[in-house]
């Protein structure tokens, strides 16, 4: 696996960090394997920590999309941390308008845990 | 929490993209947005965008719902931009934003984020012009069964055709189909163009347009002016949405391809007006809606200096046609036309824009004509050049044409217009007309087919106009009549507009019938302004482009009060279909024997006159070519004149075709049932008048 992620378990929500900086063509099927294992499992309050992304391409987003579209309506993704740069580049492309963001990934965490 | 909880949105999101949804590189051809197995490639152009973000909008939604910007590490190939969306509906509607080099130099790149623009290659643009905005299109997988449908072939110089409105045809109450003013509608009047024997219609643009740039006002109602002709495209793919009857975003391909197979099966081709010399962008201070917010630099000729457009089309841009990615996306349409649209010609508005260069120079030998005259798929298509342009280029004649193209012959229009309402002068030159404009034609190495004939066309009076009016109307157009053409070379025939004159009547009626004799008995391939077999006016307004009315709409009522005058052309189009001699594909080589002679008489046989003062011509035709002799006298003065008839040979009788100065229903024979004349030495011709004879063996009808 070409994408390196940090995952943990708190409570329902599972926490999905990228220690990637670049969010791309390169890692983007690997980032749709691993949520779908863990949708497989039946986790499907998940937050994805953004923090240390600095770059996301089409891809990326496309992967974080399908990602939404695994969890369904039974659950939810969220993105925690985003920078600058992500945070811009999600209004940028309306992504800010379909993902629920939080500052930090407690909050998300917290967020997910009492829906 | 940054963003709000955003269920619709998400909702939305989640609707049009399936648990594969992945973004790739795509890949760079074709062009446009096309569906493949399990998603859509998008490719586009722009060469000097540095950002281009791929919109996504919901179908039927104003607002995107998703945007995706193209990595120029991958998503690019050259300077196309491409990227492979898989699982997404493949109703989605999308268009793109681009942006320039920061700090880029503003008198060529005109990039702004904020527009959504449309895809060159868009094949459907939903609604169009009919509310004012265009909504981006659907990429367009398209089925359609067109059963056997293939092209017709029609040889040139068999075509007659018939110039008209898409939206003016059918959308008077009066013309009593289900769909006015649409594909559909025309389609439902096959029969007619059928029964009165024309072999193609020639549509004014049908790509999708702005009906509402036009920003005039109607002088007295104060309502806002539309654009109606349509020369004004946002996009050269897509057929007109408000020429549809279908809410579908497809309707408009699929109408479009009934009526192709509809007047096909009616053994009727059809001429699309393509309009490649400029852009509905207009001018710098209009909002870009696709090509110059893409790469204005690529796609409009401009000054190399000041980068301020260069307007050879009076319309505020020209096209780069000349631009080898232009000539790409050119060749392209018209064969998507021609292939997924079963086009049969095209009638190219301004073409001698496409022979200029990038900085507007006039090229010797055009890549772009070129290019098209030898395209392998075009090869049997009809090419047929406007071959002048808004600065002063007029090239009928000498277009560059690689024998394949014909041209709108406007000499003819001018001659034959001067000759019948009786100028000085121009007998020698209505014989050149009628025999092909060898002047033009021979001298270019082309042949009679490639003159297009015609007294009247969109641009101008109509028929009944013609000989209704001495100066243009154009009042209601909102420009205080600085608009339209001054040199019309018409005349009233005594008194401005209608007339209870019944002489000035007749007088008007003769002249319509003199022109339509000689437009159909002319070598050449005559081109009929729709409306004009039954006696369309437009009020003297000869540049009507932006009424949208009853000023250009077809009354067909006019079809039963002037019956006369529909079965007059029914008969001159069956009698030119009847005699191949009409339908010459070849000029008459100097010197050589031919099986076809063309002998010119005066009042007298064997001296025609060919001075200033003369305003008589006839013609004899006979020959292998030419069975049946026919002998045609086109007589312009105001007094009337016995000419003498040629020998048709004893075995044979002379038979009169017509007269123009007959009153209905003797003007005009069926033809093969002429009626044989007592005398068979002289003629009486009436004042302004054609008459045509043909001989036949004595007792065969």
């Amino acid at each position: 696996m070409l994408m390196r992620l940090e995952i943990k378990k708190s409570g329902r929500v599972t926490v999905v960090k990228s220690l990637e900086n670049r969010m791309d063509a390169k890692v983007a099927v690997d980032f749709k394997t691993e949520i779908g294992r863990i949708v497989g499992k039946g986790d499907r309050w998940i937050v994805f920590d953004v923090s240390e992304i600095t770059f996301v391409d089409s891809s990326g987003l496309g992967a974080i999309v399908s990602s939404l579209k695994m969890v369904g309506k039974e659950g939810d993704l969220v993105i925690a941390g985003a920078g600058e740069t992500v945070l811009s580049l999600f209004k940028l492309t309306r992504m800010d308008r379909v993902f629920q963001m939080f500052a930090t990934e407690k909050e998300a965490v917290d967020a997910l845990a009492g829906s | 929490m940054i963003s709000g909880h955003p269920e619709n949105n998400r909702e939305r999101l989640l609707k049009i993209v399936e648990k594969g949804f992945e973004i790739t590189r795509g890949r760079p051809l074709p062009l446009g947005a096309t569906v493949k197995r399990g998603g859509i490639n998008f490719a586009v152009f722009s060469k000097h965008a540095t950002l281009l973000t791929l919109v996504i909008f919901s179908p039927d939604e104003i607002e995107p719902i998703i945007e995706f910007p193209l990595d120029p590490r991958c998503n690019r190939t050259g300077n196309i931009w491409h990227a492979f969306v898989k699982g997404i509906d493949p109703r989605i509607q999308y268009g793109y934003r681009a942006a320039g080099p920061s700090g880029c130099d503003e008198k060529f790149l005109l990039f702004n984020y904020d527009d959504v623009l449309i895809d060159p290659y868009a094949r459907a643009l939903s609604d169009g012009g009919r509310c004012g905005k265009y909504t981006p299109p659907p990429p367009v997988d398209h089925e359609f069964n067109w059963e056997f449908d293939q092209p017709l072939d029609i040889h040139l110089a068999d075509s007659i055709i018939y110039e008209m409105h898409v939206r003016g045809f059918t959308i008077h109450p009066s013309s009593g189909v289900a769909h006015p003013g649409t594909f559909s509608g025309i389609a439902e009047k096959a029969p007619y163009l059928k029964d009165l024997g024309v072999t193609a219609v020639e549509l004014m643009p049908v790509t999708e347009f702005d009906e509402t740039d036009n920003l005039r006002v109607h002088p007295v109602t104060k309502r806002p002016l539309r654009n109606f002709w349509g020369y004004h495209p946002l996009n050269f793919f897509s057929p007109k949405a408000g020429y549809s009857c279908s809410e579908e975003l497809e309707g408009p391909i699929t109408e479009f391809k009934s009526m192709v197979k509809t007047l096909h099966e009616a053994g009727i081709e059809v001429i699309l007006d393509m309009v490649f010399n400029h852009t509905g962008e207009g001018d710098k201070t209009r909002q870009s809606t696709s090509f110059r917010g893409l790469d204005n630099k690529v796609y409009y000729m401009m000054d190399p200096d000041t980068g301020e457009y260069l307007n050879f089309s009076g319309c505020g841009n020209t096209i780069n046609c000349n631009h080898p990615v232009v000539r790409d996306m050119i060749l392209d349409c018209l064969c998507y036309w021609v292939t997924e649209m079963h086009v049969d010609g095209f009638r190219f508005d301004l073409a001698s824009i496409m022979g200029r260069g990038r900085e507007g120079q006039v090229l010797r030998n055009p890549p772009l004509l070129e290019r098209i005259a030898a395209n392998p798929v075009l090869a049997n298509t009809k090419l047929i050049a406007e071959a002048w342009d808004a600065a002063g280029l007029y090239q009928v004649g000498t277009f560059p044409n690689w024998g394949r193209w014909a041209e709108w012959n406007g000499k003819f229009r001018d001659d034959v217009r001067r000759f019948v309402k009786g100028d000085a002068g121009m007998v020698s030159a209505l014989a050149t007309r009628l025999t092909g404009s060898a002047d033009l034609y021979k001298k270019s190495r082309r042949e009679p087919f490639h003159s297009i004939n015609f007294v009247t066309s969109h641009d101008g009076f109509t028929l009944k106009d013609l000989v209704s009016y001495d100066r243009k109307h154009n009042e209601i157009n909102g420009e205080n009549c600085r608009d339209g053409e001054n040199e019309n070379l018409s005349w009233n025939g005594g008194e401005e507009g209608p007339s209870d004159s019944e002489e000035i009547q007749a007088l008007r009626n003769r002249q319509v019938r003199n022109m339509a004799s000689i437009l159909m008995l002319s070598w050449g391939v005559p081109m009929i302004l729709g409306g004009d077999e039954m006696g369309r006016t437009q009020k003297g307004n000869n540049n009507a482009y932006c009424q949208d009315n009853e000023i250009t709409w077809v009354d067909w009522d006019l079809l039963e009060k002037n019956r006369d005058l529909f079965r007059f052309f029914q008969r001159l189009i069956k009698f030119r279909k009847m005699h191949p001699v009409f339908r010459r594909r070849a000029f008459l080589k100097d010197g050589s024997e031919e099986d076809l002679t063309i002998a010119w008489h005066g009042f007298e046989n064997d001296r025609p006159d060919w001075s200033e003062n003369s305003r008589s011509v006839a013609l004899c035709l006979s020959g292998r070519a030419c069975p049946d002799e026919i002998f045609i006298i086109n007589h312009a003065h105001w007094e009337s004149q016995v000419f003498e008839i040629p020998s048709a040979g004893e075995e044979k009788r002379w038979r009169r075709f017509l007269d123009t100065s007959l009153v209905p229903p003797f003007d005009i024979s069926e033809p093969g049932q002429e009626p044989g004349l007592e005398n068979q030495i002289t003629y009486p011709v009436g004042p302004r008048s054609v008459v045509v004879l043909v001989a036949k063996t004595a007792g065969v009808l």
